[in-house]
């Protein structure tokens, strides 16, 4: 053989090695890119599936507060349904409903799915969606209450005026009577002492009309509801489920009246001159008022414990009004107002550190919530710690308990601004990778 | 060294010839990359529109996106990736 036969075709070996490394580099590539297409399409159905779930519930939610936590199983199963409807047309499959956050009615939605992914493999993806308070005062006609009694912002429910608290509340309580077929109408709200006084000229009878500084309508928690001829079984629902939204019957001899329990709280400073351009929650469901130094650290706390970011807020409020150099008379420190022994158990070496006190707040907040599966209950056990709870099987008979419990939830705006007929909004809380 | 420039000779044949097969090996990484990028338009693109359809509340409005795939080999053209999502409407 020559030199030039065993040479010959030497090249041609080496650009068809070349060309294959091409193709198996694209190969690769190809095979890379499969997976991360999968990803997104399993992201794509995870979100339209928590987004759908959560338009559902916002649909239902006096339904879901009507049913009670214990029901929990339930409404996850019906949402899941929902989401897995949405879910199906992109391939993707529902693995896992969840309620984050653990208070009732719930107010976020977390849907896990998972969607073909190459060679048989599935790939999951997790998105949630939570329920945006629509702005308390938009749509309507508002008023501010003077000349006795509450003070404050009035909003109106079929023209009769009571404050946000109320409103909120009472929304929430019509949405369910609704679902039940009862229709729910307030035929007088909050009464200034000027308007009792004109009333009680007209029917000067104080078993029926009390007289003007004592009528509790001067308190703009006092609802007067449909309850001539029955209302339409309006009274037999009211009796059955109102306690639930914080209503009760304040007079045996007036059906028709109707309060609610937890007041109209500090919530009034919600729609003050202190709070921020437009006051709308932002989309990690940080209200307003929160201090913009603040903001952030509370949406990440917040979110990282299962908390709403609207109740960690109003707890810090409640606390401290946002002051970290606070100290109670009792000795609690900081902007969470943690004991020395609590902030240790915590991990918390300066608890007038923000960056250090928040976090151990939400991480305490979300650790009662899971405990004790209700915001009130884990509020009071923020506040006179869970042995309390448990020794009194639920909100402890303590004064300061009671009134930090109520005030929270009237800042935090409870759940009844959410309900659909005020079009509160639904919104993914997830930017990116991360939930938000 | 008579030999030198015949072998050099071979080697450009050689490799002349395997052009097409680098140019096939490299439209064909190139397609399957256009396959890919028409993927992932297609889902941002429904991704985008579910979450922005509007309709009846309580009903569940179907989306569904085509992007057309870059036409590089022979067989290709009109190739179309389809993305479809659904949602409740709000």
């Amino acid at each position: 053989m020559s030199g030039a036969d065993a040479q010959r075709g030497q090249a041609l070996p080496l650009t068809l090695a070349l060309g294959l490394l091409v193709l198996l580099g694209a190969a690769a590539l190809f095979a890379l890119g499969r997976v991360q297409l999968s990803a997104a399409r399993a992201q794509t159905g995870a979100d339209v599936a928590a987004v759908s779930a959560a338009r559902e519930l916002r649909g239902r939610l006096g339904e879901v507060a009507l049913a009670g936590s214990e029901r929990s199983g339930l409404w996850r199963a019906r949402l899941a349904a929902v989401a897995g409807e949405a879910a199906r047309p992109g391939g993707a499959r529902v693995e896992a409903v969840a309620f984050p956050g653990g208070s009732w009615p719930p107010t976020a939605v977390e849907v896990t799915v998972s969607a073909p992914g190459p060679r048989g493999a599935r790939v999951r993806a997790v998105a949630r969606a939570g329920l945006l308070a629509p702005e308390p005062v938009a749509g309507g006609p508002t008023g501010w209450a003077t000349g006795g009694g509450y003070s404050g912002p009035l909003v109106y429910r079929d023209g009769k005026p009571m404050c946000p608290a109320v409103a909120a509340a009472f929304d929430l309580m019509d949405a369910a009577a609704n679902a039940a077929g009862v229709d729910l109408v307030v035929v007088s709200g909050f009464r200034s002492d000027a308007e009792q006084a004109a009333l009680f000229a007209r029917h000067p009878d104080p078993k029926w009309v009390a007289p003007p500084g004592r009528s509790r309508h001067r308190d703009a928690t006092e609802l007067d509801l449909n309850m001539h001829n029955g209302g339409g079984g309006a009274y037999a629902w009211l009796s059955r489920n109102g306690a639930r939204f914080g209503f009760v019957q304040r007079y045996s001899w007036e059906p028709w009246h109707w309060g609610y329990l937890p007041g109209c709280g500090p919530s009034n400073a919600l729609l003050g001159p202190g709070r921020s351009s437009g006051g709308r929650p932002s989309a990690a469901g940080v209200p307003g008022w929160v201090p913009e130094r603040y903001r952030a650290a509370v949406a990440t706390a917040a979110t990282a414990n299962g908390v709403a970011p609207a109740l960690l807020a109003a707890l810090l409020r409640a606390e401290s009004g946002f002051d970290p150099r606070a100290v109670s008379p009792a000795g609690a420190r900081g902007i969470a107002q943690l004991m020395p022994a609590t902030a240790a158990g915590l991990g918390v070496r300066d608890p007038f550190d923000p960056g250090q006190a928040i976090p151990a707040a939400a991480r305490l907040l979300g650790a009662h919530l899971r405990a004790f599966g209700s915001v009130p209950l884990a509020l009071a056990a923020f506040n006179a710690g869970p042995g309390a709870v448990r020794r009194y099987g639920g909100v402890p008979p303590f004064r300061e308990t009671q009134a930090y419990v109520a005030r929270v939830m009237a800042l935090a705006g409870g759940a009844g601004g959410l309900a659909a007929p005020l079009g509160g909004e639904v919104v993914l809380l997830r930017a990116g990778d991360r939930f938000v | 060294m008579r030999e030198r420039p015949r072998q050099a000779g071979q080697a450009a044949v050689e490799l002349l010839a395997a052009v097409p097969v680098l140019v096939l090996a490299g439209l064909l990484a190139w397609q399957l990359a256009g396959v890919l990028a028409a993927g992932f338009r297609a889902e941002q693109r429904v991704r985008l529109e579910a979450l922005n359809a509007a309709g009846a509340a309580g009903r569940t409005a179907l989306v569904s996106t085509s992007e057309r795939v870059p036409a590089l080999l022979p067989g290709t053209a009109g190739l179309r990736v389809v993305a479809r999502a659904a949602i409740r409407l709000p």
